[in-house]
């Protein structure tokens, strides 16, 4: 790729030198950016985790007190409110949730779409609406949605009868509380979120995807008999297997940041509902000295990347690419 | 068809931005017909002409006329140029503007626990000595530390019950209540609430009316807690909160908090709740509704103005909290009343939520005018500036000051009477710095569980060993941030 | 010709158009119901949950009125938060085709000696998760007293490796040189060609990038949250609206219907465009 291109002679400086000034010119900032915000920052983080600050700002070495600490509460041996084990758990559930659910119903509507099922451009507007609308709005109206006296879903509950009768000591499937109040429904009630919210974000990238695969294939299968079913998982699947394996792994890496849902329909407040990322951006609010977050945040980094590479791993040796 | 679309949102945004130059304009407050004896002010604050600081108040339910004003008056008098500013939120972003040093110059606002300790120990806000004002004793120690005075306690709020007069009026005799009267015991209490729940069958809105509406998410509950502690044990509850050790483990430690004062406490809260079993095989707080432990305070006092309960858990912040509310509505029932006595021989008492909102100057403010900022605070802690606070609040001052009572409305005047001749009880050890026996006790999961548990006798006690228990594990970690 | 389903086929579909059709009903219904929502009076909307056409002219006024003019960080109210939205959101967009751009097309069209480590690097960006490092971020920007500025965050968005990168590298290796060999004959430097010849061909992707950084900064709540809080932007107010206005929903909606429809409007205008950019500068493995 490299051009051999005459060109006139400038004075002294050759071709390649410019270019080279050119090259590293530009790159200069990227890389200064990355090395200061990316590499820095963890660096720093990780630097600080060893630490320990008093209230007056001094910081004292501290070893590895830190990370005993940061396990302690990631296994459930200390609780520190919304810094507890149900951060480590919740996040965890949040991979097979995307990969199992989420993943393969954006897939399948991809292929309804791809497929020209009925209304389909109908469909590919509107499924795509909660990529657009704000996950702000989203969590905002499904939480006013739960609310028990004005809530249209409660409401909506109690007109089919599974709402109890609207009196205190009946609320039907309803639990005390409210499905977002009480402490064993919380959690399930953010899922229920997350499916209905993220099942659509990636729809763009496999209808794309699937648009460019060769009619060819999918016509001289018809032909053979097989069914769309069939196709789907014989043909569309495995062609279009690079592009899963980008969006599972950028879920996966997306579950170690998870946090506005729990945020934004719990008020942060919920010791049930937390996740590794609520826990580690409200410490930044409250108290940007705790070390002790530092060190949860290097654990996150280590097992984090661990399982997604290991998955990516995994992914890829499923099946072969195949060229097209 | 695009194009029409682009436009109509480049349309919408045009005027939404119009909107916002034509807003933003008019911060100043209009200082030219105010009433104030320029020269004397002079004297006494300064002259600060051209001068201006900002001062960012919290908007969380005392409403801004009350600083509005103060500025007003400030500025005509002074020849400065203070500049008022208010937040909901600010108590969550304050952190934020004392390091990023952006946000004003004076604050008022309450933190979390120690995070203004912190913040006077990193020189982020100035010692208020030289301001001079004068706290009543109870009210002395709090906001010193190192011997030096770093916040300026202002807002002292009685807690205690609102309840709905027409309603009282209406509910049958039962017991110890008797129909017309705000419960004087706790009995009393109870027994109107029974009255209200198998005698009375009030509906309003297509709902049953219930006894009691409480934020159960922000833990209303442990002002009452709090009060009856007080009341029923004032030595015991002093001896707690007064506390000055450097360790709570130990069983002489543990009996200062596990004692007959305080599990009495706990248990007439769970009595009030009176949790029974609904159809699903759930508890839920009978007296109150089944979603309680999820209201916040707003929503429970929106329900009491409904008249979808009889009473709720709040204090003299109610009238100026639900302003917009009571006006639109024109509601004219609710009363205040301090919580009832437990025992017939308790004297009465009234916890009091202090220090609630309090004033600090950034060390690092806006327009880097310290002087300027203390002269205004100064201005703040004069009889006159406490008195319209309380006649706009409804809430008293903690500084020593005489209430104004002609110019309070009909409830900050019930409230006002009910604080004098009071014992006043104040929990604020986890703000005092020196005293370190009671930090951070973390009262509100104790309620929650209450709420939606089956009451036995013994679930008083185990609440309170429980509450011991997650002290001593915080313990350490609050020490050690004390500690070089 | 017309295609003909076998049964297995057909249960698929009609399952399929079910299945699809109750998630599209519901965000229709939804929305519906947030816009009808803020036509409604307070204690209509609460009484009588289900008659979502008793609309009044004057509880549209009142709603909209109180959410527009409440204040949000006292001098800010929804007009000032749109600005504040907007600075945000130009400032990042542009920051965030540009210097991608440029890095990807170095890294795609020129060889040095660092190139495979900076595609490894852009990658790891992409695979580690760094959430843990915002409280260090955090105390950074505040030693550089950048906390709370617009500044600031521009600078945090002003990175060169990351998705949009990725997007950049791919879409130019598949350019040819030729057309810019005739600019290079011509004496043409290296940035007069990216300038004139090779950044104007990225214009799908330019535009597709700009309209999702567009919708993703107007929705953004994080970066307000923990960077711009002297600077409210639309998404951060809309929460403290909603707690001011807890009790009263109505309200709640106004707000939140006036954030969407800005939204709304762009994607139905674009939503075209979106989706045929995506398919060009697609992503493979």
């Amino acid at each position: 790729m490299n051009i051999n291109v005459k060109t006139k002679h400038n004075s002294g400086i050759s071709v390649k030198a410019k270019k080279m000034i050119f090259v590293y010119g530009f790159l200069a900032w990227p890389i200064l950016h990355f090395l200061v915000f990316w590499v820095g920052m963890n660096f720093g983080t990780f630097v600080d985790s060893f630490f320990e600050y008093s209230l007056s700002g001094q910081r004292r070495f501290v070893r590895f007190d830190n990370y005993v600490t940061a396990f302690k509460i990631l296994l459930g041996l200390k609780e520190n409110g919304i810094a507890n084990h149900y951060a480590l758990l919740n996040s965890l559930s949040l991979i097979p949730l995307s990969l199992f659910i989420n993943l393969p119903l954006t897939l399948i509507f991809a292929y309804a779409i791809y497929k020209k099922l009925l209304f389909y451009r109908f469909y590919r507007i509107v499924l795509f609406l909660p990529a657009v609308i704000s996950v702000v709005v989203l969590c905002l109206i499904y939480r006013m949605a739960l609310d028990n006296s004005s809530g249209i879903i409660i409401q909506f509950l109690r007109l089919i009868g599974l709402g109890g009768d609207g009196s205190q000591s009946n609320t039907g499937i309803v639990p005390v509380g409210g499905f977002l109040g009480n402490d064993k429904t919380v959690w399930g009630t953010i899922l229920v979120f997350s499916v209905w919210t993220g099942v659509n974000g990636n729809l763009i990238y496999f209808s794309s995807a699937m648009a460019r695969l060769p009619q060819s294939v999918f016509e001289s299968a018809e032909i053979d008999g097989a069914t769309q079913l069939r196709q789907f998982g014989s043909i569309c699947v495995p062609l279009i297997w690079p592009t899963i394996t980008t969006m599972s792994v950028t879920l996966v890496a997306g579950v170690f940041g998870w946090m506005m849902p729990s945020l934004l329909l719990t008020d942060g407040a919920s010791e049930r509902a937390t996740t590794l990322g609520l826990m580690i951006t409200v410490s930044v609010k409250n108290d940007s000295t705790n070390t002790v977050i530092n060190a949860i945040g290097v654990i996150v980094a280590v097992f984090g990347s661990a399982i997604i590479l290991t998955f990516r791993y995994l992914m890829s040796k499923i099946t072969e690419e195949v060229e097209y | 068809m695009k194009k029409i679309l682009t436009a109509i949102a480049a349309g919408i945004m045009a005027c939404a931005c119009a909107f916002s130059f034509a807003a933003c304009g008019n911060n100043n407050i209009d200082s030219t017909s105010v009433d104030v004896d320029k020269d004397a002010m002079k004297e006494t604050y300064g002259d600060w002409t051209g001068q201006a600081i900002e001062v960012y108040v919290l908007d969380k339910g005392l409403g801004t006329e009350w600083v509005n004003d103060a500025v007003k008056k400030f500025n005509a008098g002074t020849g400065a140029k203070v500049i008022p500013k208010a937040d909901e939120t600010l108590n969550e972003s304050l952190a934020t503007f004392l390091d990023a040093r952006s946000g004003a110059d004076v604050y008022f606002s309450f933190s979390a626990p120690l995070q203004w300790i912190q913040w006077a120990k990193q020189g982020k806000i100035l010692s208020l000595d030289d301001v001079g004002f004068e706290y009543n004793e109870s009210m002395e120690k709090i906001g010193v530390i190192d011997g030096k005075r770093y916040i300026m306690p202002y807002s002292f709020a009685p807690t205690g019950f609102i309840y709905n007069q027409n309603y009282i009026n209406e509910i049958p005799s039962n017991g110890e209540f008797v129909q017309g009267t705000f419960p004087a015991t706790w009995q009393g209490l109870l027994d109107m609430c029974d009255s209200v729940n198998e005698k009375w069958n009030k509906t309003a809105l297509g709902q049953k009316v219930v006894p009691m509406s409480y934020g159960g998410s922000v833990g209303d509950m442990k002002y009452i807690f709090l009060g009856l502690w007080a009341q029923i044990d004032p030595v015991g509850f002093k001896n707690y909160w007064e506390q000055t050790t450097t360790s709570v483990a130990g069983n002489s430690n543990k009996k200062l908090l596990v004692n007959e004062g305080s599990i009495k406490a706990v248990d007439s809260i769970a009595k009030l709740l009176n949790t029974k079993k609904n159809e699903q095989g759930s508890f839920y707080p009978s007296n109150a509704f089944s979603d309680s432990t999820s209201h916040s305070n707003l929503i429970a006092q929106q329900k009491f103005l409904n008249g979808l309960s009889v009473f709720t858990i709040s204090g003299s912040w109610f009238e100026a909290e639900m302003k917009d509310y009571i006006e639109d509505g024109e509601y004219d029932f609710y009363h205040f009343a301090p919580a009832p006595k437990v025992n017939a021989d308790n004297p009465a008492g009234i916890y009091m939520n202090a220090p609630a909102e309090y004033f600090m100057i950034a060390a690092n403010g806006k327009n880097n005018n310290p002087q300027l900022a203390k002269a205004f605070l100064k201005y703040m802690a004069t009889e006159e500036r406490c008195q319209v606070f309380q006649s706009y609040t409804g809430t008293p001052v903690a500084l020593q000051y005489r209430m104004n009572v002609s110019s309070l409305s009909g409830f900050a005047k019930e409230v006002a009477e009910s604080v004098n001749g009071t014992t006043l009880a104040i929990a604020a050890s986890d703000q005092i710095a020196s005293l370190t026996g009671a930090i951070y006790l973390d009262v509100n999961p104790v309620f929650k569980t209450v709420a939606t548990s089956e009451y036995s006798p013994m679930l008083a006690r185990m609440m309170v060993e429980n509450m011991y228990r997650q002290q001593v594990d915080g313990w350490d970690d609050y020490m050690k941030s004390f500690n070089e | 010709m017309k295609i003909k389903y076998s049964a297995g086929d057909k249960v698929f579909r009609i399952v399929c158009f079910i299945v699809m059709g109750v998630f599209a009903l519901s965000y229709i219904m939804i929305l519906l119901y947030m816009v009808f929502g803020s036509f409604r009076t307070t204690t209509a909307f609460s009484q009588k949950p289900f008659n979502f056409f008793d609309i009044s002219l004057d509880a549209i006024k009142r709603n909209y009125s109180r959410a527009f003019t409440y204040k949000v960080g006292g001098h800010t109210a929804m007009p000032k938060m749109i600005l504040n939205s907007l600075v945000y959101v130009v400032g990042t967009v542009l920051l965030s085709v540009s210097i991608p751009a440029i890095s990807g097309y170095i890294v795609a069209k020129y060889d040095f000696k660092i190139k495979k480590l900076i595609t490894s690097i852009a990658i790891i960006t992409l695979v580690v998760p760094t959430i843990g490092s915002v409280t260090m971020t955090y105390r950074f920007m505040d030693s550089l007293h950048l906390l709370n500025t617009f500044w600031g965050v521009f600078l945090m968005g002003a990175g060169g490796f990351g998705f949009s990168f990725l997007l950049f590298k791919n879409f130019f290796s598949a350019i040819p040189w030729e057309y810019a060999e005739a600019a290079y004959i011509d004496g043409a430097g290296d940035f007069k060609v990216f300038i004139t010849i090779m950044f104007p061909q990225a214009t799908p992707i330019l535009l597709s990038l700009g309209i999702m950084n567009f919708i993703g900064c107007w929705n953004d709540y994080y970066t307000p949250y923990l960077f711009l809080n002297d600077y409210p932007t639309v998404a951060y107010g809309l929460t403290a609206i909603r707690s001011k206005f807890e009790a009263s929903v109505p309200i709640v909606f106004a707000a939140l219907t006036f954030s969407t429809v800005v939204v709304l409007i762009l994607y139905v205008a674009f939503s075209k465009t979106i989706m045929e950019s995506m398919s060009a500068g697609g992503l493979k493995g």
